[in-house]
């Protein structure tokens, strides 16, 4: 048997512990709550509407050039449908430029069979550092595509070779993945028009396509996806996107801006160096990059995220495949915040430095280790009489109920503000996910996060293999 | 009750909360849906009145009486056709708008509205051009809402009837804090009306935004007359001033900019040299093919690019000028002009 002092030095070691786990807990779930205040703020000032299409005509008028850059490695299930939904996009003056990284599948012939392209040469500045490239290839039919076939170097290199090759002042990252709204680059390029001068990159909102139907390259009807994990991400990207980038943006601290679908001025990528090498979360890298140069410069400048302008995308649909992106997403994550450290909780770097690097350091590095070391020893404690039923229920609060208030918060802005989905089945069905969500997905992706870790630890990269299911035609 | 126990009263009491608010919105939204129908009914019903009005099938004053019964969704309809049809089906469908009330609804809506709502009041007041709705524009635009402005002013423009160049300047905070590409699409509009009062901008002390407003405007113009007010901007102490002078140049494409273009190929700034080899290509100034031949060799790519591109622009001359510096001394002017030949023939 324990003795006495045995116990309680045990009683109080139990106490000290769950004080640190619901702590950690309370403060991500005030930091979440305060996000879905700013966005609400934001939203009710601010709420993206359709725009009389005189504006937008106005708008096009004076839009600046833009290069679509594409980087495909192994997609060739989509990237035909996704190239006709690119160049159908309503745009005065772009360019759509398909960066071939190197794919072992049949993305470069799936390619030049498709838009009968045909070798080419085009001169280009070599301002940021990237992989040999293979060959360029166009078509007299085709006139804004450009395919860039090189060698394989990961997606931040295929980006940088689209930067070196495109001629327009700015350039939006588009994954091969991804289909955009007919409007979407008209609606994203607004802070560009309002703010020339200082804008740097601007971000747009990024909604799950499972389930959706596909024609043409275009999204005919809007559903929901019929999965469980597909569905779960819905409400996930639902709450990321409208919730925690909006927020932040208006906070002036984004730090992110979806290499799904992101338009960044080509001066200023180049002027970082463009995308880094060696590293898997590039889009997040990038966009501190900037934060950090323009910072240390003393150059005004903006980040921005504009909720409305949407593009879709195929999530994964297996917990293998949505397991390795949460992981590669997580080392990004934190490769981004090491290497960038000193930024960290720094003034000279404003808020960028002070808000987004706590909330960094607080969601990416120490919550999910703690949470998940809550869900074993505070359960395990309370069962051997070690802590009071008190600590439980607060442990269960800041795991399970807050969530849930989050979540469904979050579809509550989302339907007042912005009307997302067509029924109000949609929203009885994501209502639901947004409930379940906290309950086995939320542990699933923390323990993710904590391989996520475990892996940046032992430094391991590449694109990993993502099995591209294609997009359900009408 | 502890502060264990108040955080798990707190969590049941929010998450419970919001439950109840979402269920709520699905409900409002099940019942909206069922209303949807025949707002769809009745939006199609009165589109086939305002074409069966357009096309003399339909008489005006039923139509009226219809419209009036639904003003918001008239005025729904009747604003989208009116962005659809021209002459004088455009003037009979946007004198009824006015007399059913649309316009006026519209004026309230521009001087009271949301902010959202003052933003598209304000826009589509453009259509009622009587002296009601011109006051009312006129007013937007000292509205507090910079877009709200902007909207305004864009209406102006379209109407022709935009205040003096200064005012619109202190208007709409042009040179403190407005930056907004529209401004361009504005003072492109009013070129013909104020071009004079543009000219006197250049030559006088304004910030150099409204300067550059004024070039791209006067650019725009295709009044050759403004030519020397625009090279004499071409020397101005701001970088960005005279790369604007030289897009203007460009844009009006007149031969007599020879000497300022000619200067500006040899810019301290590489914008500036950018942009007067652009001007050169699209002006025709062959004369310059000398001159675009060094800058194939300048340090910076873009510069070298838009040379060789301009050189190719000014036809056989320009040509044999960069075939020659592809075969001669190996550098990066003999790289740039065999990458353009080879983008060229490809």
């Amino acid at each position: 048997m324990l003795g006495d002092e045995t116990v309680r030095a045990l009683i109080v070691g139990a106490r000290d512990f769950a004080v640190v786990v619901i702590g950690v807990g309370l403060a991500e779930n005030l930091l979440y709550f305060v996000q879905l205040s700013v966005a609400g703020w934001t939203l009710s000032r601010h709420a993206p509407r359709k725009r009389p299409a005189t504006r937008w005509r106005i708008a096009a008028e004076i839009s600046p050039p833009i290069a679509l850059l594409v980087p495909a490695y192994n997609e060739e299930a989509t990237i035909v449908e996704n190239v006709r939904s690119l160049r159908a996009l309503q745009y005065p003056s772009f360019e759509v430029i398909v960066v071939n990284d190197g794919s072992t599948d049949a993305t470069l012939p799936t390619l030049i069979e498709a838009f009968d392209l045909k070798p080419m040469t085009r001169g280009y500045e070599p301002a940021v550092e990237h992989r040999p490239i293979r060959g360029l290839y166009g078509s007299s039919r085709y006139a804004n595509l450009l395919v860039v076939d090189k060698e394989n170097g990961g997606k931040s290199d295929a980006l940088n070779a689209g930067i070196n090759l495109s001629r327009a002042p700015m350039f939006c990252a588009v994954d091969a993945d991804s289909i955009l709204e007919a409007d979407s680059l008209l609606r994203a390029v607004q802070p560009f028009v309002d703010e020339p001068e200082r804008m740097a990159a601007v971000g747009g909102t990024v909604r799950v396509a499972n389930g959706c139907r596909v024609r043409a390259g275009r999204i005919v009807s809007v559903a929901l996806p019929n999965k469980l994990l597909p569905l779960l991400q819905t409400i996930e990207y639902l709450r990321a996107f409208l919730i925690g980038r909006l927020a932040w943006s208006e906070m002036q601290s984004l730090t992110i801006v979806s290499g799904a679908f992101g338009i960044i001025r080509r001066s200023v990528a180049v002027a970082v160096g463009g995308y880094s090498h060696g590293t898997v979360g590039e889009d997040l890298e990038i966009i501190v990059k900037i934060h950090r140069y323009m910072r240390e410069h003393r150059v005004d400048y903006a980040v921005r995220f504009v909720p409305e302008p949407v593009c879709w995308t195929e999530v994964p649909e297996s917990p293998r495949m949505l397991g390795r992106q949460r992981i590669r997403w997580q080392r990004g994550a934190l490769e981004t915040f090491f290497k960038h450290a000193r930024m960290a909780l720094n003034p000279r770097y404003g808020r960028v430095g002070l808000l987004a690097f706590s909330h960094a350091l607080l969601i990416d590095v120490l919550a999910p280790p703690i949470e998940v070391v809550g869900y074993v020893f505070i359960p395990a404690f309370w069962a051997f009489g070690i802590l009071d039923v008190d600590y439980l229920v607060a442990f269960l609060a800041v795991t399970f109920t807050y969530g849930v208030f989050l979540s469904v918060g979050a579809l509550v802005l989302a339907e007042i503000e912005l009307r997302r989905f067509p029924r109000a089945r949609d929203t009885l069905v994501l209502a639901a996910a947004a409930v379940a969500e906290n309950f086995g997905y939320r542990q699933l992706n923390n323990i993710w996060r904590i391989i996520g870790l475990w892996r940046y630890l032992r430094r391991t990269q590449g694109w990993g293999p993502m099995k591209r299911i294609g997009f359900r035609q009408a | 009750m502890s502060l264990l126990q108040t955080l798990w009263l707190t969590s049941l009491l929010l998450s419970g909360a919001s439950l109840c608010v979402v269920a709520g919105l699905i409900v409002h939204r099940a019942i909206e849906h069922r209303h949807r129908k025949n707002t769809e009914r009745r939006r199609r019903q009165i589109e086939a009145r305002f074409l069966g009005y357009l096309d003399g099938t339909f008489d005006g004053a039923q139509l009226a009486a219809a419209a009036k019964s639904d003003v918001i969704l008239a005025t729904e309809v009747g604003l989208s056709l009116a962005d659809l049809v021209r002459g004088r089906d455009y003037e009979r469908l946007i004198a009824i708008l006015e007399a059913v009330g649309v316009g006026g609804r519209l004026r309230v809506n521009a001087a009271h509205g949301t902010r959202a709502g003052r933003v598209v009041a304000a826009t589509r007041l453009r259509h009622f051009r009587n002296e009601a709705s011109l006051d009312t524009l006129r007013r937007a635009l000292d509205d507090r809402d910079a877009e709200v402005r902007l909207a305004a002013a864009q209406s102006l423009a379209e109407i022709g009837a935009l205040p003096s160049v200064p005012e619109l300047l202190v208007k709409l905070h042009v040179g403190t804090g407005e930056q907004s590409q529209l401004l361009r699409h504005i003072f492109r509009r009013l070129v013909h009306r104020q071009r004079g009062a543009l000219v006197e901008l250049l030559a006088g002390k304004p910030h150099p935004l409204a300067k550059e407003l004024a070039l791209d405007a006067l650019g725009h113009s295709g009044d050759y007359t403004v030519l020397a007010p625009i090279m004499a901007a071409s020397e101005a102490a701001d970088i960005e001033l005279r790369a604007a002078a030289f897009r203007a140049l460009a844009n009006l494409g007149h031969p007599s900019a020879l000497p300022a273009v000619t200067r500006g190929l040899v810019d301290a700034s590489w914008v500036v040299r950018t942009q007067a080899a652009v001007a050169a290509g699209r002006i025709g100034l062959v004369d310059l093919v000398p001159q675009l031949v060094k800058l194939m060799a300048d340090p910076v790519w873009w510069v070298r690019f838009r040379a060789g591109e301009a050189l190719m622009a000014l036809g056989a001359a320009g040509e044999a000028a960069v075939v020659a510096t592809s075969e001669g001394t190996p550098g990066p002017a003999a790289r740039t002009a065999q990458l353009i030949l080879t983008e060229r023939a490809a």
